[in-house]
This record gives C-alpha cells, sequence and structure tokens, in this order.
C-alpha cells in the first residue's frame, strides 16, 4: 500500500484499490452453491471479442478521476472518484460480487484515511448494465466512491 | 401596545443563497458527466468487437459544463445507423488493418479471398445504451440538486 502524495495521486489511489480488490475479492458463491472466482483484474474492460463464458467474472478498477478545491490558506484539498466495474455472466453473481467490493472497501477506510492518507471515501452510486453478447449475457454492475485528499500548496501560490 | 418583530438568519440566509447557483452548478456538472461515462460505458459493452477498434473509439470528450460522446471509427455510423443490405468482394479492406475475408475466417464463414459475402445486420450500440441510462438521470439530476443544497447550507 502507498500512501498518497500530490505528485502520485492518481497512481497511488489505482494501485491501493487495486491491491486492495485483488487481494480481497476473488470469489462468490452462488445461491446454487457454484463458486465464481474473477478470472481477469484489469484498468479497462478488453476491447477485443470477449464472447465465451469463461472470460467471465472481469473486474475493472478504473483510473481515478481527480479535481481541487481550497481547503485553508496553505492546504488544497483533491476530491476524486474511482469506480469499480464487475462484469459476470449471472446477474446473481453481479450482485455478490459488488457487495463484496463495497464490503472491501468499507473494512479499508481506517486504513485509507490513516495510512494512505485517503480520507472521506464514500459510496457514490452504483449502477447496473446488461447485455446480449452473442450468445451469452454480460451483467455489469459499476461502483462509484468518492475520496478526499489533503496537501500543502507550494510555496508563493 | 407596541409589537416587536425580530427575524434571525438573515444572513445565513443571504450566504445560503449566494452559495446555492455554485453550489448546483457544480453538482449538476458532476452527475451529468457521471451520466455520460455510464452512457459510454454501456455503448462500450455493446459495441460489436473484433478487432476492438470501434469500442475503443468511443470517447468521451469535454469542454467547459458540456460532455459529448464522440465514436471515432469510419464503420462507427454504419454500426449505429444501418445500412442498405449489400454484396462486399472479399478482398475488401475493413479500414482497420484487415480484409473482409479475415473477418469472414474468423467466424467460420468463409477462408478465401475470393468472391463475396451479403451482409444486412447493424449493430446499434449508442441508442441502446442511451435508452438503459436516460431512466436514471432524473434520480441523479434530484440527488445532484439535493448535494447541493446541502453543501449551501454549510
Amino acid at each position: 500500500m502507498t500512501a498518497l502524495t500530490k505528485a502520485t495521486v492518481s497512481q497511488a489511489v489505482f494501485g491501493n484499490i487495486y491491491d486492495r480488490i485483488s487481494t480481497n475479492v476473488t470469489s462468490v458463491t452462488l445461491s446454487d452453491s457454484t463458486t465464481s472466482t474473477i478470472q481477469t483484474y484489469t484498468a479497462s474492460f478488453p476491447d477485443k471479442e470477449m464472447d465465451t463464458k469463461s472470460n467471465y467474472p472481469i473486474c475493472v478498477i478504473n483510473t481515478p478521476s481527480l479535481s481541487w478545491e481550497n481547503f485553508s490558506l496553505t492546504k488544497k484539498q483533491v476530491v476524486g472518484t474511482f469506480e469499480v466495474d464487475i462484469y459476470t455472466t449471472k446477474a446473481e453473481s453481479a450482485d455478490l460480487f459488488s457487495d463484496a467490493i463495497i464490503n472491501s472497501i468499507e473494512t479499508y477506510r481506517f486504513t485509507l484515511g490513516n495510512t494512505d492518507k485517503m480520507v472521506w471515501v464514500n459510496l457514490e452510486s452504483t449502477a447496473y448494465d446488461s447485455v446480449m453478447r452473442g450468445k451469452i449475457k454480460v451483467h455489469m454492475k459499476s461502483c462509484t466512491f468518492s475520496f478526499r485528499f489533503k496537501f500543502t500548496k507550494s510555496a508563493g501560490t | 401596545m407596541p409589537i416587536r418583530i425580530q427575524v434571525r438568519g438573515v444572513e445565513q440566509v443571504y450566504s445560503f443563497m449566494r452559495r446555492l447557483p455554485k453550489q448546483l452548478n457544480e453538482q449538476i456538472g458532476k452527475k451529468g458527466e457521471q451520466f455520460m461515462k455510464n452512457i459510454q460505458k454501456s455503448a462500450k459493452l455493446r459495441a460489436p468487437r473484433w478487432t476492438g477498434q470501434l469500442a475503443q473509439s468511443i470517447k468521451l470528450e469535454s469542454t467547459k459544463n458540456e460532455w459529448k460522446i464522440v465514436v471515432d471509427s469510419p464503420y462507427g455510423y454504419f454500426q449505429e445507423f444501418g445500412f442498405r443490405p449489400h454484396f462486399i468482394q472479399l478482398g475488401t479492406p475493413t479500414r482497420s488493418g484487415f480484409a473482409v475475408a479475415d473477418w469472414a475466417a474468423s467466424k467460420g464463414m468463409r477462408s478465401s479471398w475470393q468472391g463475396s459475402i451479403f451482409v444486412s445486420k447493424h449493430t446499434p450500440f449508442i441508442a441502446p445504451a442511451l435508452e438503459m441510462n436516460i431512466t436514471k438521470l432524473p434520480i441523479m439530476l434530484q440527488q445532484g440538486a439535493n448535494q447541493a443544497i446541502i453543501n449551501a447550507r454549510k
């Protein structure tokens, strides 16, 4: 895990969330007692053809979006969001994985705040989509989180 | 008997009214961006894939308070809006570094570069993505407006 600095916000946020999700969210057990295990962790949904069931589930940890605002006379605040998407072939597993992702981030909030300096981590929204791709139906669940990070302004600015 | 009326909190109301437009602009802008990102993601998921060029070309462009989804692929228009069914020579380039014959071979249709195939099917990807997400827009705007009111009160 890497503590955020003003020079490395994007990469540190991505790295921390990627490490956390890939360690903690690996598989879920469905109501029919089958286990669904994530096949790929990636930074963006593959652009190539993904029309076979064995390619899924895919977990996409998107690169964060950032903006700045003034926090005090000497400090600025990064207000950012990061999104974690899960693509599965079963609606139930999409729900179970999104719950697992949310729970993983929630239980990690203390470490994120104290060690990594990512504070006010909150779930902003979730979104669902489904589409037929070839012979399979792909279910997508997207979880959007917000966070803040404070840093000291450069002298003279 | 004189009646004395005391109004308290005028300063706070004034401050709230001053902050509200800026907050509304900011929060509605954030929700607008999120809405467009959802459409982009949904369109990418729906786009037909072979080389991946079409899905890759679906981009979100933003200027001040304006977001646009741009499909920068030569066949994006035809997949979205359709075309007249026609025969196409297998040797015709696909404009993505391949020929129609390569595509036909990958689908197990034809392996030769001679002759032609009949094409008639197109797969819209922007309109279905918009249809799927547009129902969520009023809720997102409502959430943005509520957040703006909360922020303006602080």
